[in-house]
């Protein structure tokens, strides 16, 4: 589904992904650790397309198509989608609005009819019990006002909704009390299929407990630097990451 | 001099009409007629460099082979018959059809001439008050001029209920004209007054229009002012809003046009626990031009205003805006604020943001702010990424941006319709 290979990236001249080699196909869940700086945010906003970074070498292929040719909205369309660390907030535009315009583009790429208002409303009420979301924030404008908590499940009910191939979570755990955490990685869990994948970057084994992963990846300096199965991030939780740095140098 | 040459001429064409404009009016009124025309002649055309025209030349409006006439146009009957609904009056260049409604409440609307000739009795002692001795030589030149206009009176206490439509069309074939529209709305004491004022101008017309609002001790009055001007057309509008003891004003103005507008809102806080809510919106695109005043003079204690003006500004065009919160001596706990918020989408477009304070009281609450920015480049990738394209993104921010203005609009039809203006607005911005 998705193929890296040796992928560099740099912001402002400074290299910042140094070779990456990672693969993801259907049916499984991979977890990104690692210790701040180490490039996991970078890596998520590099296969989303962010204008900031600059992909210096390497590949990515994303359902046998070249991923870095594609725009940022191509590659939302074909099905890759980015859970926000910090979901931005945008007045005066509803969320219901938003989501109709972004569900008619990925149906619109899959050659899917567009849904009428009544299976619209329908399929919004349905994935935002998925994750226990509040019906009423749908009249409100995109992540305005929303706590914490329910920006975060905002996140998890907008890939409900568009129902992506490769979702990839980048901190979705960060800032949330235990509660919306459950919530949330039931949320994911639920929407796990044969036929998808995601990719989750976190700092705690705490979510892990939740989702878990078939494999976890610890990146360092850019570079995927070790990986081993659910086992590893446990292991992470209670000796940190210095041991597998000083291996590694 | 050559540089009088448009005023000199605007006072020729008075004198040398001054029977037919005065036909059918008093001679009292007449009188005001030659007051105002003599505060013309002493002000004078706003020069370049005047305080209060920075960003608008207003001369060129003006020019010498313009036409004036002091007759209906011949297309007035039959725009009459087909804006058909009850509830309009329909103003073509500046002439109503003469007619002056009565509903069973006693709420009084159709043509100012008519009213102020003894049609109507109530409401229409208060026609100049507002608007006269403000110092503004485009209202005294509308005063000299205006034959005809819209008239509404809401007597006391009565909620008006359906909402009054004040739809105001120019335009001209080929030759430049200069045509004058005047409205004046009063809500007596308790009274609600909504209204709709609709401007529509064709390229070539000059429309010098003046409208005063008057609300009564605890009147409340609901103005949506929405205009459209076409291309080489331009749009004069001054407000005058007076406000008694506890009355409560709301306006909500919309410039969508793609000509050149300067609008004037005036308003007199003159009693106790009076409030004005202006919310404004101004998009320019191309060459069009765009500049709204607003003037909230705070002359007793104890009452609020509220402004928020938002412009977007693309290609080459110009917006401006200028706000200016007075607070007089003895205006002890008056509360203010004044926000305008401007989104630069080009290079080649202008905008000023001139807001002001003038606080002469102590113990006030008054704040004021300017922004001129650029769409938020992170709102438009998150919407990217979730698969809405580049231009889609973009325009939806600014629909955004946009909505938090329209948003006031009480009445959903008007609201309706201004939203779909500002979206075919924003497609051409």
């Amino acid at each position: 589904m998705l193929r890296v290979k040796d992928l560099h990236a740099s912001v402002d001249g400074k290299e910042i992904l140094r070779g990456i080699d990672f693969e993801v196909k259907p049916g499984e869940v991979h977890a990104i650790m690692g210790p701040n700086g180490s490039g996991k945010s970078t890596f998520a906003s590099v296969l989303t397309g962010n204008a900031k970074y600059e992909v210096t070498q390497g590949s990515v292929e994303f359902d046998g198509r070249n991923l870095l040719e594609m725009s940022i909205e191509e590659r939302a369309r074909a099905g890759l989608f980015l859970g926000f660390q910090y979901p931005v907030e945008i007045p005066g535009v509803s969320m219901a609005n938003f989501m109709k315009i972004a569900v008619a583009e990925r149906r619109k790429y899959l050659g899917l009819e567009p849904l009428s208002a009544a299976e619209f409303l329908r399929l919004m009420r349905e994935r935002a019990s998925v994750v226990e979301l509040d019906g009423k924030l749908m009249n409100r404008a995109v992540n305005e006002g929303f706590s914490g908590g329910e920006k975060k499940k905002n996140e998890i009910f907008q890939m409900a909704m568009l129902d992506p191939r490769l979702a990839v979570l980048d901190e979705t755990d960060s800032g949330l009390d235990i509660d919306a955490l459950r919530i949330v990685a039931t949320g994911v869990t639920k929407l796990r299929r044969e036929d998808n994948a995601t990719v989750v970057i976190t700092h705690y084994q705490r979510l892990l407990d939740y989702i878990v992963p078939d494999f976890v990846h610890v990146l360092y300096k850019g570079r995927i630097i070790h990986t081993g199965d659910k086992s590893l991030a446990l292991k992470l939780e209670e000796q940190g990451y210095d041991w597998l740095i000083n291996d590694y140098r | 001099m050559d540089k009088q040459v448009e005023q000199q001429r605007l006072l020729e064409v008075y004198l040398s009409n001054i029977e037919m404009i005065g036909e059918g009016f008093s001679g009292a009124f007449n009188a005001r007629r030659r007051e105002c025309i003599e505060d013309f002649r002493l002000t004078g055309l706003p020069r370049r460099g005047d305080e209060n025209y920075l960003y608008s030349q207003v001369r060129e409006l003006f020019p010498e082979q313009a036409e004036f006439y002091f007759t209906p146009p011949v297309w007035l009957e039959e725009t009459v018959a087909q804006s058909g609904s009850d509830e309009r009056i329909v103003l073509c260049n500046g002439f109503s059809d003469g007619t002056l409604h009565r509903t069973p409440q006693g709420v009084v609307y159709g043509s100012l001439r008519a009213a102020l000739n003894g049609g109507a009795q109530d409401g229409v002692g208060c026609y100049g008050s507002a608007a006269d001795d403000k110092g503004c030589a485009l209202a005294a030149l509308n005063s000299a001029f205006m034959q005809d206009g819209a008239f509404v009176y809401v007597p006391r206490g009565v909620k008006a209920g359906r909402r009054i439509v004040i739809d105001c069309r120019f335009r001209t074939r080929e030759q430049a004209q200069v045509c004058f529209g005047r409205c004046l709305v009063v809500a007596g004491e308790d009274a609600e007054a909504d209204i709709v004022l609709e401007y529509r101008v064709g390229a070539g017309v000059t429309a010098d229009c003046v409208v005063e609002y008057r609300a009564e001790r605890g009147a409340r009055i609901r103005s949506i002012q929405s205009d459209e001007v076409e291309r080489g057309g331009a749009l004069l509008s001054m407000n005058y809003i007076s406000q008694c003891e506890r009355s409560g004003v709301e306006s909500v103005f919309a410039d969508l046009g793609d000509g050149f507008s300067r609008v004037d809102f005036t308003t007199d806080l003159a009693g106790r626990e009076a409030e004005s809510r202006l919310w404004g919106l101004y998009l320019a695109g191309g060459d069009d031009h765009t500049d709204l005043n607003v003037r909230v003079n705070h002359a007793v204690p104890d009452c609020r205003s509220y402004e928020l003006v938002k412009g977007v500004v693309s290609g080459e065009a110009t917006g401006a805006f200028s706000g200016l919160v007075y607070v007089a001596p003895d205006a002890q706990r008056t509360e203010a604020m004044q926000q305008c918020r401007n989104l630069q989408l080009s290079d080649g477009a202008r905008v000023y943001a001139r807001p002001h304070l003038e606080i002469y009281a102590d113990d006030v609450k008054c704040s004021h702010g300017a922004t001129v920015g650029q769409l938020d480049g992170e709102q438009v990738y998150y919407m990217r990424q979730r698969g809405i394209g580049e231009q889609e993104a973009r325009r939806l921010q600014m629909r955004g941006f946009v909505n938090d203005i329209l948003a006031h609009c009480t009445c959903e039809r008007t609201c309706d319709r201004l939203r779909e203006l500002a979206d075919e607005k924003i497609e051409r911005l």
